[in-house]
């Protein structure tokens, strides 16, 4: 038996990461790719025309998880800046890092494709209500966040900067879920909310799960893998990096 | 925990705290303004703005819907569902979720004699999703 | 406007597109890390 907290330590050892996550990262987008392709061909293919949007509620089937994960990505950096200002854990900070760029070109999906839907069922693809700006605020945190990544010279500085930055704007994310409640906005409030029964027929919901499902998979194992990447960019001239890769000397046994 | 790390922890959670409470009176200041577009209710109530550009939004009333007989010229009426409503005028073409029943929101001036000059016409849509052989039904069983 | 069937497709091949972004970036970011984290180590060795 190993006890929790060694597990806890190990696994805050880059060489234990390194190598512990690349079973993961197979499984994650092999589940990932198959999921979503059959999610996809469900979504485009079987599931049925809205009887109001028609076709075009098809684009609900990709616009809804890349929107959620998007916010699930922020949640993730923020517990992330918590974790980092506290026990200032190196890992930590290289996930905050890997997650950033995914998070921001997921956020833009889900603008892109709302747009698209919005052109023939609104009748605009923009509107300043307080959904849609939340979440174009939270591209620009996002943005933010990698801009802070890429100007600070130091990982300490950058990283206390973009926890903060992340802590502080997961106020936004807040404001995104419950824009919808709390204003009168041209967005439709949740279709699919706690402790109640969804406003979807079963016929949507189920390639909506699937494809959901899927994000959350490959958004997973994108996310280690990027942090593997960052991992061995920072620790290059470790000695764990130069016995991982097999270059130059052995080490003595 | 050892103590740095505790009073670290602290005063995250107080800045958090300072910063949600921020944010909940920035909002509540805004709350007037943040809002898409105004409710009958504050149409007809006088609340609304004259002659300035805003937006307003309802529900399409049933059998309200006139075309003028030339051009694209339309007028309808729109609801709360509780009592209130306001005419529009429109001239152009409507989006194709804009149906009698459905929400939608306009954009334009509110007249001194309440009616509302709508020069762009949004359909909203609702949290439904319903395939077309329930469409019988109000409700997803 | 007209045909909704072409917003469908762009919005899914979007989707796709950046999805293979989000997925293949790190693999490739990676192989970069590890050939220069390579040079830099046979440098070092190179010295010593």
């Amino acid at each position: 038996m190993v006890s929790l907290s060694t597990i806890f330590h190990r696994s805050g050892s880059s060489r234990f990461f390194f190598q512990g996550s690349v079973a993961w990262i197979r499984w994650l987008y092999v589940a990932g790719i198959l999921l979503l392709v059959v999610g996809m061909i469900w979504g485009l293919f079987f599931a049925p025309a809205d009887r109001l949007q028609g076709e075009s509620a098809r684009i609900m089937f990709v616009h809804v998880p890349a929107a959620h994960l998007s916010q699930l990505v922020y949640l993730a950096i923020a517990a992330a800046g918590v974790v980092w200002l506290v026990w200032r854990m190196k890992l930590v900070d290289i996930c905050m890092t890997a997650l950033a760029p995914i998070g921001c070109a997921l956020t833009g999906l889900a603008l892109a494709s709302g747009a698209i839907w919005g052109i023939p069922t609104w009748g605009t693809g923009w509107v300043w209500d307080a959904r849609l700006t939340s979440t174009l605020v939270l591209f620009f945190l996002y943005i933010g966040l990698i801009a802070l990544r890429g100007a600070l010279a130091g990982n300490q500085r950058a990283a206390m900067a973009v926890s903060i930055l992340a802590l502080v704007g997961a106020v936004n994310i807040r404001i995104i879920k419950y824009s919808v409640d709390w204003f009168a906005t041209l967005h439709q409030p949740g279709s699919i909310t706690l402790g109640g029964p969804p406003a979807m027929a079963p016929a949507f919901l189920w390639p909506l799960a699937v494809n959901v499902l899927g994000f959350h998979a490959l958004v997973a194992g994108a996310a280690l893998a990027a942090m593997r990447a960052e991992l061995v960019q920072r620790d290059a001239r470790t000695d764990w990096v130069r016995s991982v890769l097999n270059v130059g000397p052995k080490q003595a046994p | 925990m050892n103590p740095i790390r505790k009073r670290r922890l602290q005063l995250i959670v107080f800045a958090l705290a300072g910063v949600v409470a921020t944010a909940a009176v920035s909002l509540v200041a805004l709350r007037q303004n943040i809002d898409h577009f105004y409710p009958p209710h504050r149409i007809v109530s006088g609340d609304a703005p004259v002659e300035v550009r805003i937006r307003a939004g309802g529900y399409v009333e049933p059998g309200s819907i006139e075309r003028e007989a030339e051009g694209l010229g339309v007028r309808f009426l729109l609801t709360d569902r509780a009592g209130a409503s306001f005419q529009v005028a429109y001239d152009g073409l409507l989006p194709s979720l804009f149906k009698e029943d459905q929400g939608s929101i306009v954009v334009g001036r509110l007249a001194e004699d309440g009616l509302f000059k709508a020069d762009q016409v949004l359909a909203r849509h609702d949290e439904n999703y319903t395939p077309p052989e329930l469409k019988d039904l109000d409700t997803i069983p | 406007m007209r045909d909704p069937s072409f917003y469908i497709w762009s919005a899914y091949a979007i989707c796709v597109l950046v999805l293979a972004c989000i997925a293949l970036r790190p693999l490739a970011s990676l192989r970069t890390a590890k050939r220069r984290a390579r040079k830099l180590q046979n440098q070092l060795v190179d010295h010593a």
